[in-house]
């Protein structure tokens, strides 16, 4: 779609008042000129016609005079009028151009900085805005867009996911039973406060609910979960060291490193529910302004601890102002960036995206890796039918090979989608490819009817199946898809599409049979994944095997502190859950947005994540 | 007595027009509640057991349904809706908070429908089968016909990207509100435009109106204070729907233009499962629209002097 046309460039055009006296000057002599040629007269024999004629020549010579006299007085004017305009003009013109000598020493500067403009606002459009400040306040999980005006212990380096510090180290000590945590120097509140460890130990003592500073005594934030590692006493050791006993180290990584730092003098000072109005953290952009359901604006927090040199570790941003602009719509979304009103869009269907892709002007974002989706079969209940085929693994491997992939990938997804191995997406230490390549389910329908006549079920069965609608796009139709695949191999499905908080609560209920589509989410670590839905008693946990050794790997992971050796057993948990068809492998998600081509954002797959504006980086033009 | 037919009218309607919140809201409450599970939009996949069971807790949750719903009523009573399980907030501050954008939107877009309806429809009348009656049929057509979801996105497409003339969204100034009173206003004007076209072609052929042209009055007076006062009876009782019309279509409309009004606080309590601000959302609606139609109601006794005269 055209930018400039011709409304465009007809409702921008300055129209003079020397342009109007030029064409009004036309229009008279043009006028005049009609006159003679359309009203002269050729009779001339009279002489007293003549001498009348004569007379009125004279007259209508005195009267020219007059004119040219006053004609002369006009043009005078309307040379003074123009050489006032013209000396407006040129003061107009040297303010423009001192203005572009400014801008240009500007972008001079921001050249010699490193090619990166560091006093640009950057906009961004996105679909929602409300909620509180306060990122413990319970249901405040899709505050997510205020996330980076906090700190958090521990983060991930966005190229290689390997877990690192962002606000503390850490260490494991006591036999591995607790973490300390040490606070890197230098760190300070938005309001210049120092960030000690009792800020640390009050915000797991507030979300775990124990933490007795207000009238109420404590605060529910119901967030328990999230801070389930923690088993005992936090200890602050001296003003920048706590000691947290955890469980394991992986979760501690998880869910205390993750936890967004609250500073507790202020909370204490003002209490929980205005905190929720007056948040400030200690994280790389402060907050500006906020107004629900319109715009979020935040500005570069210009004393973080981390400085720009950083690339793919939380840093401070190379942005100035930032400004989050709410856009519900998709298409409005898109037509905002179009209009020049935002920078920046994500969460952008395919179709969309598609648009801008051979556009000089934008630069449009696939990153891939994010969000595996599977298909989980139910092998806790039997079918309404009593049968339970879904614990037999030639049916499970049946299913993976009804189901053509890379066709899916293809016509319904952006084509850029990845299959999706084990248990989470290939960063989050899923197989590598070279691991995964050689045990693809590849489309086989044939096969896969003859292992279902092996498994006894020659002329298929019948099984409920439940998808989600609206959370990432296309879910619906590949469900469908997935529906008709199976279909042509014996498996007839009866599929129900439900928004997902209605889909996830009949299936945490975990006693409807059948199939369900669920994705992986894309935390730090697979623990998550591997908490709620491979590990015997997960909330989401119904395609349990107990022979297949999966829950010893499960086990063993979770006690295992060596990293490395860690990452081992995760391996081969990938691999046994794949080789052993818990589920029907589909794809990893692929994030799409579009961004103007003066912007460089490497999201590394973590689009999603709103924590990782910090790796915007506007180009110096 | 006509004053106290008025207020016997007034607390008949007043009286109905509770029953109807009541409906409404203990549909929306039940709904809103047996179709979903809140709770889920709170916890996430790794919440246990026990923290669920805690989170029900803390949003009551826990109690019976039917002891839920008796708390409700008593608490809405004493005008307490809760509180937002979003950001705690009380729910009632959050609708009020932008009662007043979806107010501006729906006044201006029936001020937008009025001024285009009205006239449009007089003199598509008193032209009837003229090409200005043609093209005032073929715009209520359209107007009527076409998805204001749709109609939104074209003009944003067409004012903000192609022409630059307006903004894509959002609220703040004069230039914010046009696009979505436009496209809010356009099918409530195609309404109007028909209703007044149609009453004011029947009100021309009255013996009233044959009488005051016998009289000699003013064509003009005729049609301004005889045959269109006639016209606007039915005009006055689709207002009343077209209330309804507008603050349904604002949920869409508000979501589309980035407006930030109730029908968007709606949507986004819907979606994210948070019931205090959605009963509380539902039922101001509810109550604006009953309110609306009773001001219509009282309306007829202006406009119409047969029923002030009947009621008295």
């Amino acid at each position: 779609m055209s930018q400039t046309n011709y409304w465009t460039t007809l409702h921008q055009r300055r129209i003079s008042r020397r342009t109007m006296l030029s064409a009004s000057a036309r229009a008279g002599v043009g006028a005049a000129g009609l006159a003679l040629v359309g009203c002269g007269d050729d009779d001339d024999d009279d002489d007293a016609a003549v001498a009348q004629a004569e007379d009125q020549a004279e007259e209508q010579a005195e009267d020219q005079a007059e004119e040219q006299a006053q004609a002369e007085q006009a043009v005078d004017d309307e040379e003074a009028e123009e050489q006032a305009e013209e000396q407006a003009e040129q003061v107009e013109e040297e303010e423009e151009q001192a203005e572009q000598a400014e801008e240009e020493q500007a972008e001079e500067q921001a050249v010699a900085a490193g090619g990166t403009d560091l006093d640009r606002t950057v906009r961004i459009a996105i679909p929602n805005a409300v909620g509180g400040l306060d990122p413990q306040a319970p249901g405040n999980f899709v505050s997510t867009f205020l996330l980076h005006h906090f700190d958090r212990l521990l983060s991930r380096d966005l190229a290689t996911q390997e877990i690192i510090p962002q606000a503390a180290t850490w260490e494991w000590v006591d036999a591995n039973t607790a973490g300390v945590f040490h606070l890197k120097d230098g760190m300070s509140w938005h309001d210049g406060a120092p960030v000690t460890s009792e800020d640390v130990k009050f915000t797991i003592e507030r979300l775990r609910g124990i933490a007795p500073y207000n009238d109420d005594g404590i605060y529910a934030t119901g967030g328990d979960y999230a801070v389930a590692a923690v088993n005992a006493e936090v200890t602050v050791t001296d003003a920048s060291t706590i000691l947290v006993p955890t469980e394991t180290d992986v979760t501690a990584q998880s869910s205390i490193g993750s936890l967004a730092l609250v500073p507790k003098h202020h909370v204490e000072a003002i209490g929980d529910e205005a905190f929720n109005q007056e948040a400030f953290g200690s994280g790389h952009f402060t907050l500006k302004s906020y107004t629900p359901d319109q715009e979020v604006v935040s500005e570069r927090f210009e004393d973080y601890h981390v400085d720009t040199d950083e690339t793919y570790n939380v840093h401070k941003p190379w942005i100035k102002e930032f400004r989050q602009i709410v856009r519900p719509e998709p298409v409005a979304r898109v037509a905002a960036l179009e209009a020049g009103e935002v920078d920046l869009i994500t969460r952008i269907e395919v179709e969309l995206v598609s648009e801008f892709e051979d556009r000089d002007d934008f630069k449009v974002l696939f990153d891939p890796g994010c969000c595996p989706h599977y298909i989980f079969p139910n092998t806790l209940v039997p079918l309404p039918d009593g049968s339970n085929p879904f614990k037999d693994i030639r049916v499970r491997q049946a299913m993976n090979h009804a189901i053509d992939v890379d066709t899916i990938i293809q016509t319904l997804g952006t084509g850029q989608e990845r299959r999706a191995y084990g248990l989470g997406s290939r960063q989050l230490g899923a197989m590598t490819l070279e691991q995964a390549t050689p045990l693809n389910y590849e489309y086989n329908p044939e096969k896969a009817r003859a292992l279902l006549a092996e498994a006894g079920f020659p002329d298929g069965f019948d099984t409920p199946f439940y998808g989600t609608v609206g959370f990432f796009a296309a879910t619906d139709t590949v469900a469908q898809t997935v529906a008709q695949m199976l279909e042509a191999v014996g498996i007839r499905t009866e599929l129900q599409l439900d928004p997902l908080p209605d889909f996830r609560a009949r299936w945490a209920q975990k006693d409807v049979p059948g199939l369900h589509y669920y994705f992986g989410n894309q935390s730090p670590d697979p623990i998550s994944v591997i908490n709620a839905e491979v590990a015997d008693g997960g909330t989401l946990a119904t395609a349990i095997y107990p022979e297949s050794g999966i829950q010893e790997l499960v086990e063993a992971q979770r006690l295992e502190f060596d990293a490395e050796k860690r990452a081992g057993i995760l391996n081969e948990l990938a691999e046994k859950i794949y080789t052993n068809a818990n589920w029907i492998f589909l794809y990893e998600t692929v994030e799409t947005g579009v961004m103007r081509s003066d912007l460089d954002w490497d999201a590394k797959g973590n689009t999603r994540d709103h924590n990782y504006y910090f790796a915007i980086r506007p180009l110096a033009t | 007595m006509a004053g106290n037919s008025l207020w016997q009218v007034l607390a008949s309607r007043l009286l109905q027009g509770l029953l109807v919140v009541l409906v409404v809201v203990t549909i929306v409450f039940f709904v809103s509640r047996v179709a979903r599970d809140p709770i889920q939009y709170l916890a996430s996949d790794e919440s246990t057991q026990e923290e669920i069971e805690r989170l029900e807790e803390i949003f009551g949750l826990d109690d019976h349904v039917v002891v839920q719903y008796g708390r409700f009523l008593w608490e809405t009573a004493q005008f307490d809706f809760g509180n937002s399980l979003v950001n705690g907030r009380p729910a009632l501050n959050e609708v009020q908070s932008r009662l007043g954008k979806t107010l501006q939107l729906g006044v201006a877009s029936l001020i937008f429908s009025l001024v285009l309806g009205l006239p449009l429809g007089v003199i598509a009348a008193l032209r009837r089968g003229s090409p200005t009656d043609w093209f005032a049929r073929l715009l209520a057509v359209i107007g009527q016909a076409t998805p204001n979801f749709w109609l939104g996105l074209m003009m944003i497409f067409f004012f903000s990207v192609e022409l630059g003339w307006l903004p894509t969204g959002g609220s703040g100034s004069l230039k914010h509100m046009i696009l979505p009173t436009v496209t809010l206003g356009l099918l409530t004007s195609a309404a109007v435009m028909r209703l007044t076209r149609s009453g004011m072609i029947d009100a021309m052929g009255t013996d009233f109106v044959r009488t005051a042209r016998a009289k000699g009055l003013r064509e003009g007076t005729i049609i301004s204070r005889h045959a269109l006062r006639h016209a606007l009876l039915p005009v006055a009782t689709i207002m009343g729907i077209q209330v309804g019309r507008l603050i349904a279509g604002s949920v869409i409309i508000e979501t589309v233009f980035s407006w930030p009004g109730v029908g968007r606080l709606t949507i986004t309590a819907i979606q994210g499962g948070d019931f205090p601000v959605t009963q509380t959302a539902i039922l101001l609606i509810a109550a604006t629209i009953v309110l609306a139609n009773i001001a219509v109601d009282l309306s007829y006794r202006l406009i119409d002097p047969r029923i002030r005269a009947g009621a008295g």
